[in-house]
């Protein structure tokens, strides 16, 4: 599926390396490192292993997702390497490539635009979604679908608030006293406009989004309701921090006085967040405490802990959030003004930090992948009537566009375990950069082929690298309990010591974990004993089986099912495989 | 051989790429999402990469160009530019991009390049135009 899209992709690569090559000296042009990562396997759907390629700062990996389709997902190395070899327990090994550093920009420039083409994409797709409820709505006169970023300030109904006038003001002052009339006119000529000539009601919806702000900034509305994140309640501003806030309160406002006049088509959604952001900076100087806007999208997941995952998952990431936010805190707000950027990444932290409270207190969790920007949306009467036959059929035919778009949608991105899996993508990808396959061929030092042997499978893919293309730095990142092993050993530990961390039952460094079934002896350490241990392993969870029988009444069943998903896993172990590693609810070092 | 490697599959269940989304997985989210958020801010900060600001800066310009290039590699309707520019800037944290230092600079240096064809260079002045960015 990369093949077809790169093909339209490559006159733009090549215009990027000539242009990298022409251009020196920019920062955004130098050549990043790039790696593949074959991360070892474990427990249910990670049991073949994974795969990923580290350009730079980021990590990409296809993902299986909902629906059966494999999706190109961009993470932070960080995150990745917390997830995978901390929480996931999983060993990574990278083979960093030996490229020229065009080469190396190339690749870089080619994974990134595949993975913007694809949100890009799945944008549109939302997009005619949106579209079809919208005349949904104009059909039957319901409130349509909420305006993102629409929400951010107060409604109607609430009164003025003295950041709002102060704004007010300065808009006054400088775009005229009409400012807001002015504009709601125009709008209103382009809303009328709009919604009666075009299928699509993107651009409406962008002019509904501006109107709703060009309003909240003529009422001088506040923020709305449970839209601030009250950072640490306790912790009153510091003079650099109080400077820093001032210096970013009155850009914001410069923002929304310049955005007043971008051309922007969406450029309500900017003028909402500067507002918005305008008024909790203020907000924050009048309280002398920090707060800051919540970032979750309306569409976040919910999900709520029990009462184990409070207080050994979030309760420890409560406390290295709290650690982490207090030093951004400090370094972001300086004294200086900060960028939006890093004012953004403060605002986030935030946000998650307040969940993970939320989480170590047993409270429902928002979670969301991805960078986080205030949106909260809100629903809004629409401002038109449109013919009641003519908005029917144009959401019909827009349900029919979107379900065609999303099919042609899965089709092209549906996962298949041998043919089209993280492995066979990434080597799409890799090669994919490179206009033909000799280039391709010469920039790697040799090639690879996903579909040859078993190069399916992240492992073989990764011998198939070891020994076909030039490899400059081969690098192991261990998972958690092997790192904390190799940590125990260097301090001197006794024989005893690491005898006793080879059984979940008495090791110090894990605890067991229903996930990954009940079992008697770790084997990824060890080889030559495996089978023994396997043995003994498929013993151990056959005979936890028979009293988890017995405690089906009770327990409904989990004691039975965690120790025969032990007995499963326990059955590669037989012939010299390992696959179970154990996982972890959390992990304190971000390595 | 092949078959080997399917019975060996077969007892696995699966092999891997599995989403980390998802509600069995919530803890996992949630600490990727804060390691993400609060980790990438110290390396961005202390990895300050020359002329072009911090890492995040400089990613932020790298998505940037490979954007300008989907851009001109596909025909386009009124305002997809400004859109896409939004949805780049998005995935950064990042609403206002026509303030954000690097947007236009890479864009402009694009529009300069020779090896730039008549036709995309065009396209892109229009662009330019178009968000006020030409007299």
């Amino acid at each position: 599926m990369l093949a077809a899209a790169m093909a339209l992709w490559a006159p733009g690569l090549v215009l990027w390396a000539q242009a990298a090559a022409d251009l020196e000296g920019a920062s955004w042009q130098r050549a990043p490192e790039v790696g593949f990562i074959h991360v070892e396997g474990n427990v249910d759907a990670a049991a073949g292993g994974h795969a990923g390629l580290r350009v730079g700062p980021h990590v990409y990996h296809f993902m299986q997702t909902g629906g059966g389709t494999l999706r190109l997902s961009r993470v932070e190395w960080p995150a990745f390497r917390h997830v995978y070899a901390g929480l996931k327990n999983r060993s990574l090994h990278l083979y960093y490539l030996d490229l020229d550093a065009e080469d190396a920009r190339r690749i870089a420039a080619s994974a990134a635009g595949v993975w913007i083409e694809q949100e890009l994409e799945r944008e549109r797709i939302s997009q005619l979604a949106q579209d079809a409820a919208w005349w949904q709505a104009l059909a039957t006169g319901d409130s349509p679908p909420p305006l993102e970023c629409a929400g951010l300030l107060a409604g109607p109904q609430a009164p003025s608030s003295a950041e709002g006038i102060a704004l007010r003001a300065t808009l006054r002052a400088r775009l005229g006293e009409d400012f807001a009339a002015k504009r709601l006119d125009w709008l209103e000529a382009v809303i009328d406009q709009v919604s009666g000539a075009e299928q699509s009601l993107l651009s409406l919806r962008e002019r509904c989004t501006e109107r709703e702000v060009v309003l909240a900034l003529q009422r001088a509305a506040p923020l709305a309701d449970a839209v601030l994140v009250d950072v640490s309640p306790a912790q009153p501003l510091t003079p650099a921090e109080r400077s820093s806030l001032e210096l970013f309160r009155d850009q914001q406002s410069d923002r929304v006085v310049a955005l007043w006049s971008s051309s922007r088509p969406d450029r309500g959604r900017a003028l909402a967040v500067a507002a918005a952001r305008h008024h909790a900076a203020s907000r924050s100087l009048v309280e002398g405490r920090l707060l800051t806007l919540d970032g979750f999208p309306d569409s976040a997941q919910l999900v709520r802990p029990d009462a184990d995952e409070a207080r050994l998952a979030y309760a420890p990431l409560e406390r290295r959030a709290r650690e982490g936010l207090a030093a951004m805190r400090a370094g972001i707000l300086d004294g200086g003004l900060p960028t939006e950027l890093d004012f953004g990444r403060l605002e986030e932290a935030a946000t998650r930090c307040r969940e993970a409270e939320r989480g170590a207190a047993g409270e429902p969790v928002r979670v969301c992948a991805g960078r986080l920007l205030p949106s909260r949306g809100r629903a809004t009467s629409l401002p038109i009537h449109v013919d009641t036959e003519r908005a029917l059929a144009s959401a019909a035919s827009c349900q029919d566009q979107w379900e065609a778009a999303d099919a042609a949608w899965r089709g092209r991105h549906g996962y298949a375990l041998l043919s089209r899996n993280c492995a066979t993508e990434l080597v799409d990808l890799l090669q994919a950069a490179f206009p033909d396959g000799d280039q391709a061929r010469l920039a790697l030092g040799g090639s690879l082929d996903a579909g040859e042997g078993f190069a399916f499978v992240p492992w073989v893919l990764a011998r198939q690298i070891r020994t076909e293309i030039r490899v400059r730095e081969v690098q192991l990142v261990p998972s958690q309990r092997r790192a904390a092993l190799d940590q125990l050993a260097r301090a001197g530990a006794g024989r005893w010591e690491l005898v006793r961390e080879g059984s979940p039952l008495t090791s110090k460094l894990y605890t067991p974990r229903a996930e990954d079934g009940w079992f008697l002896f770790f084997t990824d350490d060890t080889v030559w004993n495996r089978p023994l241990c396997g043995v003994l392993n498929l013993t151990y969870g056959l005979a936890r089986s028979v009293v988890g029988l017995f405690a089906l009444p009770f327990d409904g069943g989990e004691e039975a099912s965690a120790s025969l998903h032990g007995a499963f896993y326990s059955l590669p172990e037989l012939v010299f495989w390992n696959v179970r590693k154990g996982t972890y609810d959390s992990v304190e070092a971000m390595r | 051989m092949r078959a080997t490697a399917l019975a060996l599959f077969a007892l696995t269940l699966a092999a891997g790429c599995a989403s980390i989304e998802g509600s069995s997985e919530s803890a996992a989210d949630s600490s990727a999402g804060l390691v993400e958020a609060l980790v990438s801010p110290f390396e961005s900060s202390s990895t300050s990469s020359g002329s072009g600001g911090t890492a995040a800066g400089v990613s932020y310009q790298q998505d940037v160009q490979a954007f300008v290039c989907s851009y001109l590699s596909a025909p386009s309707e009124p305002g997809d530019f400004a859109r896409g520019l939004t949805q780049v800037a998005q995935a950064h944290g990042v609403s206002d991009w026509e303030s954000q230092p690097g947007t236009f600079e890479v864009i402009e240096a694009s529009v300069s390049d020779p090896a730039l064809d008549s036709e995309s260079r065009a396209r892109l002045e229009l662009e330019l135009e178009a968000l006020g960015r030409r007299d």
